[in-house]
């Protein structure tokens, strides 16, 4: 047993670095009278800061176990850029009074600290604790509002479901590293080979809790619960951040680490997907409240988004990544428009584009593009992820997928239906708060622009 | 000998995860998740121990930390809960169904 000399290579985690020592500054100023605006700005301009610088860092840190490559790289710039687009949404419900306590901003940036760590290190140990770092400031960020009862049940939900999840995962490296009887990925890469059934059974627990963690379909209890019940800016966060953090690191660790069982776990991840766009896409037609329905909707997306990874190829992998990026400025901004009208039930958006056309013009470019229709960027990366499955030969998948994305049209189209084409009920008491604003012009140009130049993204 | 430990382990993740499935009492739920992380580090121990490295000994007192942590983060949501509602079974939390 010989003990590894680990060179002591720091530069490429610096970015990890800066954003941890952010989160606990904050969490220390949250205690002085500070206003709570100038703490979101300044941790928003940051953070923006730090994504030009992000590339810079390329390379490898503590040996091989942390590995900042390209792909990586692009990850942590989607998950920056969601991370700023929540805070704003989140300083918008902490400036209209409700009790959204500071210590939300600093849990935010620890979270994405967590899954800044996730998509980077090539280690187990580390993976399973930036796992925890992400999940835990999840869990508190859901029961921030204390004496709220339905944020209370949410959170109590999502811990409860969340924890076993975490059990599972831990279950499931456990029996990888007894198999491969390490837990550096180099390691297992080399040990992979020599195939064993232990090997098999932690790989399933571990896809089993992965699935729990972007809620596909025999694991999506959670979701729709969590969604309704958090407070909205908190749910813009956890429905779209995590879930590129968590399809990131995951895809790259079944494509990257176990491509000799490909045909194993990709069965699984099949079976997963089709579930998903059925029963997301189906439940999502009849809900009336609109963070249920973008809950289910969500189900839905994380099993088109699963066929890249299912044909386990990089160029899959990309397709993936591209698709989270657009996904992040669909969904933040599908819920920045619930938090600006600040309405829940899909019958009070009928009419809405008499008092707030613009709001309802930008809603009509956040549906279209979560449906997928042409002139808008959803049609291209969804486009791109079925082209990918085609080229490892799941034509009958895509021909699925296809035909659930024309069901998926209804329920987001009915929204559209209802803005432009019937009487208002009454009145929408819309209050648009300058960061809301912000938020909504970054996504709606975001989900246009990205379309008619798909250039960046592919 | 690495087979009666790894059995132990199974059982006791089998007893921890049919616990957290058939009780309601939020407490209880939470007695099973630790459970279910402790079955985990008796495999960890066991493997590290019968497969001549260290790395799974480690990997359990990270793992004793967090399954430290992850306990006060669900006792403080469950306390909340408890606060505001006054119930701590898990099937009468109902409000949010559809």
């Amino acid at each position: 047993m010989t003990i590894p000399q680990i060179p002591l290579d720091f530069n490429s985690i610096i970015p990890e670095i800066i954003l941890t020592s952010l989160a606990s500054l904050l969490l220390l100023l949250g205690l002085l009278r500070i206003n709570r605006s100038v703490l979101v700005w300044s941790a928003v301009v940051l953070i923006l800061s730090l994504i030009p610088t992000i590339p810079i860092f390329e390379g490898k840190a503590f040996g091989e176990f942390f590995l900042n490559d390209s792909l990586a790289v692009y990850i942590k710039i989607i998950l920056l850029l969601g991370t700023i687009l929540s805070l704003l949404l989140i300083s918008s419900s902490l400036s209209k009074g409700y009790i959204l306590i500071k210590e939300s901003i600093a849990l935010v940036v620890f979270a994405s600290t967590g899954m800044m760590l996730l998509v980077s290190c090539r280690e187990l140990i580390s993976f399973f604790v930036s796992l925890e770092l992400m999940s835990l400031s999840l869990y508190a960020l859901v029961a921030i509002r204390k004496y709220d009862i339905r944020a209370n049940e949410a959170a109590i939900k999502y811990f409860m479901l969340g924890g076993l999840s975490t059990v599972i995962t831990l279950f499931g490296i456990a029996l990888i590293y007894g198999a491969t009887k390490s837990t550096d990925f180099i390691h297992i890469i080399k040990a992979v080979n020599t195939s064993s059934e232990l090997l098999i059974g932690g790989l399933s627990l571990f896809i089993v809790g992965f699935c729990f963690k972007i809620a596909l379909v025999p694991f999506h209890m959670w979701a729709p619960d969590v969604y309704e019940g958090a407070p909205t800016s908190v749910t813009a966060f956890i429905s779209t951040v995590p879930k590129v953090a968590i399809l990131g690191a995951f895809a790259r660790i079944l494509i990257e680490i176990f491509p000799a069982y490909h045909l194993q776990w990709s069965s699984f991840l099949i079976l997963f997907s089709i579930l998903s766009m059925a029963i997301g896409n189906i439940l999502a037609l009849s809900q009336k409240n609109i963070k249920r329905m973008l809950a289910y909707s969500g189900i839905a997306h994380g099993g088109y988004v699963i066929l890249g990874l299912i044909a386990g190829t990089q160029a899959g992998l990309n397709a993936v990544v591209t698709y989270m990026l657009v996904y992040t400025f669909m969904n933040i901004g599908a819920f920045a428009v619930v938090i600006a009208l600040n309405e829940e039930s899909i019958e009070n958006y009928k009419g809405i584009h008499k008092y707030h056309p613009l709001i309802a013009f930008v809603m009509l470019i956040f549906m279209f593009s979560l449906t997928g229709v042409p002139p808008t960027v959803g049609f291209i990366v969804k486009f791109n992820v079925f082209l990918q499955a085609i080229k490892a030969g799941l034509v009958w998948l895509v021909i699925i997928a296809v035909l659930f994305t024309v069901v998926s049209a209804y329920y987001y189209l009915r929204v559209v239906m209802f803005m432009y084409m019937k009487e208002p009920l009454k009145r929408p008491a819309a209050s648009l708060s300058r960061d809301v604003e912000i938020v909504l012009a970054l996504c709606a140009i975001g989900s246009t622009i990205l379309g008619i130049l798909p250039l960046f993204l592919i | 000998m690495i087979n009666e430990y790894l059995l132990l382990s199974a059982t006791l993740f089998t007893i921890g995860f049919i616990g957290f499935l058939i009780r309601r009492d939020l407490i209880v739920m939470l007695m099973c998740l630790e459970i279910m992380f402790n079955a985990v580090n008796i495999s960890f121990a066991a493997f590290s121990y019968y497969g001549g490295n260290f790395i799974g000994q480690v990997f359990v007192l990270f793992s004793i930390a967090l399954a430290a942590s992850e306990a006060a983060v669900g006792l403080a949501i469950v306390l909340a809960l408890v606060r505001a509602t006054g119930v701590n079974h898990s099937d009468e939390i109902i409000r949010l169904r559809g």
